[in-house]
């Protein structure tokens, strides 16, 4: 037994589930928010008007946003590992999930963050 | 009249593998081991399989039978629809027909050190475990490594390295026992890569166990503990 090994999958592993319990209810508000609203389509302005709105959707999008980006790629992340990749590659793979990660989150953001 | 119709092949002489069909007339309460010896002793005698305690205890006879993996001492052909299709173990290089070898296997099951590592400071005489303690293991004592969870597991079929349901069943049955002083060690070893993450948690070790454990149980408490370091 090797004992180099570092607890990160655990953490890696344990964040999914809690993103996952947190998506679910994200996602119920938004899509209900968006599909089943008082209007029936989706424009501009209807967001526009959401985001000016309150200050609290914007602390949900800003919430919302890392945690579907975690989400997502750790998922992809998981998938990548099943196809046995070199040691070379993962950290390749891993590397740009963690930077398409980053960016996306402070992109979306600062998206959110230009209407409050 | 039943017909079993069994997986051949001999790498050194076969190109492919080919199924070949014996017919014969079972009697009550024939199991599916009691078969393969028929054929063996009456209708071919150039079949491989494994076999030894013909109770369910030594673990060598399990193969893929009907569309599940189960042991074939402990199967009888009159629960079965014949034809019976009767495969070796997956995920395992093939020796000669139902034989594989299992070097893989139990290299996973070695690389988990499956034996008591003596604590800091062992007891002068001997270890005791109370009735609590000893209840903590029960549900991980019985596996006799028969290898069908292994060969069910679509994570063994797609990593070699993967530790696998048999070896990870292990690892809890040691880091639970308590005269045991490597749980720290154990618990490090199992969520490197190719470890308990690696687990899709697909069920199917559990389901097909002849023993009736469950091993998906056992790599869901290891994650746990890799978790919290309950340990
Ligand atoms: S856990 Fe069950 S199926 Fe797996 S090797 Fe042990 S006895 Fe066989
Ligand atoms: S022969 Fe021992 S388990 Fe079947």
């Amino acid at each position: 037994m090797n004992q180099k090994t570092s607890f990160s999958s655990a953490y890696g592993w344990f964040i999914q589930r809690i993103t996952g319990i947190l998506l679910a209810f994200f996602l119920i508000v938004h899509i209900n928010i968006l599909h089943f609203g008082e209007k029936f389509f989706i424009d501009f302005n209807m967001v526009t008007e959401r985001l000016q709105g309150s200050f609290w959707w914007g602390i949900f999008y800003i919430i919302f946003i890392p945690v579907v980006l975690f989400h997502a790629l750790n998922g992809v992340w998981g998938l990548v590992q099943d196809y046995r990749p070199s040691s070379g590659l993962q950290k390749t793979v891993k590397a740009f999930f963690w930077t398409l990660g980053i960016v996306a989150t402070f992109y979306g953001i600062l998206a959110i963050t230009t209407f409050l | 009249m039943v017909e079993f119709r069994v997986f051949r092949f001999d790498p050194e002489k076969n190109k492919e593998p080919e199924f070949q069909s014996y017919e014969f007339d079972p009697y009550k309460g024939m199991t599916i081991l009691e078969g393969l010896y028929y054929i063996l002793e009456n209708l071919d005698s150039s079949l491989a399989f494994r076999s030894s305690c013909r109770e369910a205890v030594c673990g060598s006879c399990a193969m893929h039978i009907n569309g599940i993996y189960r042991l074939a001492c402990k199967t009888q052909i009159e629960i079965l629809k014949s034809p019976i299709t009767i495969r070796p173990l997956s995920h395992l290089p093939v020796i000669k027909d139902l034989v594989v070898d299992l070097t893989p296997f139990f290299n996973h099951f070695k690389e988990i050190k499956p034996y008591l590592i003596p604590k800091e400071s062992p007891p002068e005489k001997e270890y005791i475990q109370s009735v609590k303690e000893r209840e903590k293991i029960n549900d991980w004592l019985d596996c006799i490594l028969c290898g069908a969870c292994y060969g069910s597991c679509p994570v063994c079929a797609q990593d070699d390295k993967y530790l696998g349901p048999h070896a990870l069943l292990k690892a809890l049955r040691f880091v639970d026992d308590s005269r045991d002083g490597g749980a720290k060690e154990r618990i490090a070893f199992v969520t490197q890569n190719s470890g308990v993450f690696r687990c899709h948690t697909i069920f199917n070790c559990r389901e097909v166990c002849p023993k009736d454990l469950d091993p998906t149980k056992a790599i869901a408490k290891l994650k746990l503990k890799a978790v919290f370091k309950k340990f």
